[in-house]
């Protein structure tokens, strides 16, 4: 993939707090080669709304900070280019602290 | 472990898994619970406060190696993280090597190393490659206390490869090959067994002081958005370097010098501050990789493969600037020989420099990831994840790669003497956040032994201070601290976001390794207009569970704070040393600067002075 690039970013949206079933949202993100899903995460939470929630620490693919799931598969969403239309939800759907932040718990499974 | 297994171990992280969060949940339910009854009770006394002995800011390798020291010298232990235990900080993303004197490797270690080697030989040449600038009581801690701490981490089950590597700047072979994730997995498996409690999501903002003592810590928990109180018999302060104060950097996300930030507010001393190291041939593009060491391995590790730099003219520069060494230069030198051409206008697009493979046969570049010697690649050009095969093919085909620098280690820091102490009662600080180590450099490989040397050594002083101190009561009045907190989320204004970045661009166009008086006191003023624009930072975003806009708006002023401190630092030191280098001062003056650089807190005011180095057994020369 040369060039620039529109895609849709569907993640999946959940405060507890405030809301009473999680829902998604979808984000348009340009993006090229070598793009990574967490860079679209930085730059929607930067420029698009600022309250989306993730966690993400060395975006080296060292750390295992940022695992969610994109397109059904968990993930290091650092390490996963965003070539396409995705979809983005928590690593694990029934301990949300918010979007795609979890609670304090182990990986799952499947990864 | 072989080399193979060790480049390979970051995909196997799922083995840690238990380990790694392993009682969170139950102390995490312990502490909202204290909390709660604290927040709906009136009562403010010392009772009925959440508390622990000692409060240990940063949960990573000195953080963890400080809380297992306090918990084994009968004291009880509270690690707070503004990210996850395992999952956060410098420690885990370390390449990663840790450094024992040869002959401790060989007798101690039972490992394969060279016995002519000695721990005095280790300290000679940390010493000479930190520029003679090390603290030498902190620096005999480091080469005496690590064969037995080590001993310990591979006798619980650490997987460190048999024989020793042999970095630039020992004598010897010295480097114990491991992994970041190895490494931290064995650190919270010795917390687990000394039942360290760990409250992650929890930044902390600001130290509390009564009566010139340090009583406790203050911050936000990012679970719940609320601002939170914690006392303590003694705080270590185990925060990481503030390499986020520039776009580019090896370091996680998170390292914005908040240690660093409350401690100047607490009255702490700060060394050698402008001493921060850069690594060369980092990634400037594409943005997934952006700061990434490919290039670095690549070009000047261990092992290169025989790279071109050139400038944007063509002209191979490090040859002209070394020609015996070209490329194949200490970090420092490659750094500085890089960012001298973008200084000096000669640079790439994107203000880095251009690095060519063209000149080799096609087939030596494609059989360079197949060797062994390269264990961090995969034999398809991958690494941590990243596939870098198809920068690669285009770079086989004629394209230059364009690489920079990017900020790596502080060498400088808290001031501390070899127990991790600061001067001010109640303050411990160890790892990467502190000075005096490195003194003005750091050799591959050292961070890994000061961050556990020096973990232990505050932790066992702490707790030895604690044993005869007491808790106190928090002030009646805490509105500047909940004010700090609290301010940008009750605001409407100016983006965090966007001053953050513009923030960066100074330190990275002026603070960066090549230095002037000009571009240093550029620097002091633009801090001057960010500290204006900071009480009018606001968040458009308003909810308080995990908002990382409140949580960016926060770490903005301890990245203004820092970038005060690292940029006053760099002026006073009017000459070239290790990792500073100053385009107006390019020489060493070993006769007037072989001196530490102290900044220290007169009245939220930065004063300065150079004091003479710590000596034990090796004078400085007063020449070269």
């Amino acid at each position: 993939m040369d060039d620039k690039k529109l895609v849709k970013v569907k993640i999946l949206r959940f405060d507890p707090t405030v809301d009473k079933e999680p829902y998604y949202d979808t984000f348009e993100v340009e993006t090229q080669t070598s793009y990574s899903v967490y860079n679209a995460l930085e730059y929607i939470t930067e420029n698009l709304d600022p309250t989306l929630a993730y966690y993400a620490s060395c975006r080296i693919g060292a750390c295992m900070g940022c695992l969610a799931r994109v397109n059904g598969k968990v993930v290091r969403t650092c390490t996963t280019m965003l070539t396409d239309d995705i979809v983005v939800e928590p690593a694990k759907a029934d301990n949300i602290l918010k979007d795609l932040v979890m609670k304090c718990k182990p990986l799952p499974e499947d990864f | 472990m072989d080399m193979d297994e060790r480049g390979r171990s970051y995909e196997k992280r799922d083995m840690i898994a238990d380990d790694i969060q392993y009682n969170v949940v139950k102390q995490y339910a312990v502490i909202q619970s204290l909390f709660l009854s604290r927040i709906m009770g009136e009562n403010k006394g010392v009772e009925n406060m959440l508390k622990a002995d000692i409060v240990i800011i940063g949960s990573e390798g000195a953080g963890a190696r400080a809380a297992v020291e306090v918990a084994r010298h009968g004291m009880k232990p509270l690690l707070l993280t503004k990210g996850k235990i395992g999952r956060s900080g410098a420690t885990v993303t370390a390449m990663a090597d840790f450094e024992v004197d040869s002959k401790s490797a060989v007798e101690v270690l039972g490992l394969k190393g060279d016995i002519r080697d000695s721990k005095e030989k280790f300290f000679e040449d940390t010493l000479i490659s930190g520029g003679y600038l090390s603290n030498q009581k902190m620096l005999e801690r480091h080469v005496n206390d690590i064969p037995e701490i080590a001993k310990e981490m591979m006798d619980k089950g650490m997987k460190v490869a048999q024989e020793l590597d042999h970095a630039a700047g020992q004598t010897y072979p010295r480097s114990v090959m491991t992994t970041g994730p190895e490494f931290m997995r064995i650190l919270i498996k010795m917390c687990k067994e000394e039942n360290v409690a760990v409250y992650e999501h929890f930044m902390a903002t600001d130290l509390v002081k009564k009566d010139g003592r340090v009583i406790g810590v203050v911050g936000l928990d990012l679970s719940t958005g609320e601002f939170v109180e914690i006392g303590a018999k003694a705080i270590i302060m185990a925060t990481g370097g503030g390499m986020q104060m520039y776009p580019y950097s090896t370091a996680p996300d998170e390292l914005t010098g908040d240690g660093h930030a409350m401690a100047f507010r607490a009255g702490v001393s700060f060394i050698d501050l402008e001493m921060i190291q850069f690594m060369g041939c980092t990634m400037m593009t594409p943005p997934a990789v952006e700061g990434q060491g490919f290039g670095y391995g690549l070009c000047a590790d261990i092992n290169p493969l025989d790279c071109w730099l050139l400038n944007k003219f063509g002209t191979r520069f490090m040859a002209d600037k070394d020609p015996i060494h070209k490329e194949h230069v200490t970090r420092d030198k490659l750094a500085v020989g890089m960012m001298t051409e973008v200084f000096e206008g000669r640079g790439s697009e994107h203000g880095g420099i251009y690095v060519s493979v063209s000149h080799l046969p096609k087939q030596i570049v494609d059989n360079y990831p197949q060797s062994k010697n390269v264990p961090y690649l995969s034999k398809d050009w991958e690494m941590f994840g990243f596939s870098y095969k198809q920068i690669m093919e285009e770079a086989k085909a004629g394209k230059a790669l364009e690489m920079g620098v990017a900020s790596h280690f502080f060498c400088g820091g808290i001031k501390v003497d070899e127990n991790g102490y600061s001067g001010i009662p109640g303050f411990y600080a160890a790892g990467e956040v502190t000075g005096g180590t490195e003194g003005g450099n750091r050799i591959s490989g050292n961070a890994l032994t000061q961050i556990l040397v020096q973990g232990k050594a505050a932790g066992a002083a702490a707790a030895d201070f604690a044993k005869t101190a007491g808790f106190e009561e928090f002030p009646k009045d805490m509105a500047e601290y909940t004010e700090r907190v609290n301010g940008p989320l009750s605001r409407e204004g100016l983006s965090s976001f966007e001053i953050r970045k513009a923030l960066q661009k100074v330190c990275w166009e002026k603070l960066c390794v090549v230095r002037t008086e000009e571009s240093l006191k550029y620097v002091l003023e633009q801090v001057a207009e960010f500290k204006k624009q900071l009480p009018l930072v606001g968040c458009k975003a308003k909810n308080k569970i995990y908002n990382r806009e409140w949580v960016d708006a926060l770490q903005l002023e301890s990245l203004i704070t820092l970038t005060e401190l690292v940029a006053t630092s760099a002026l006073q030191r009017k000459e070239s040393r290790c990792v500073h280098y100053r385009h107006d001062f390019p020489d060493t003056n070993y006769k007037e600067f072989t001196m530490n650089n102290i900044l220290e807190n007169k009245s939220g005011r930065i004063a300065t002075h150079f004091e003479p180095v710590v000596v034990t057994s090796i004078v400085p020369p007063k020449e070269a």
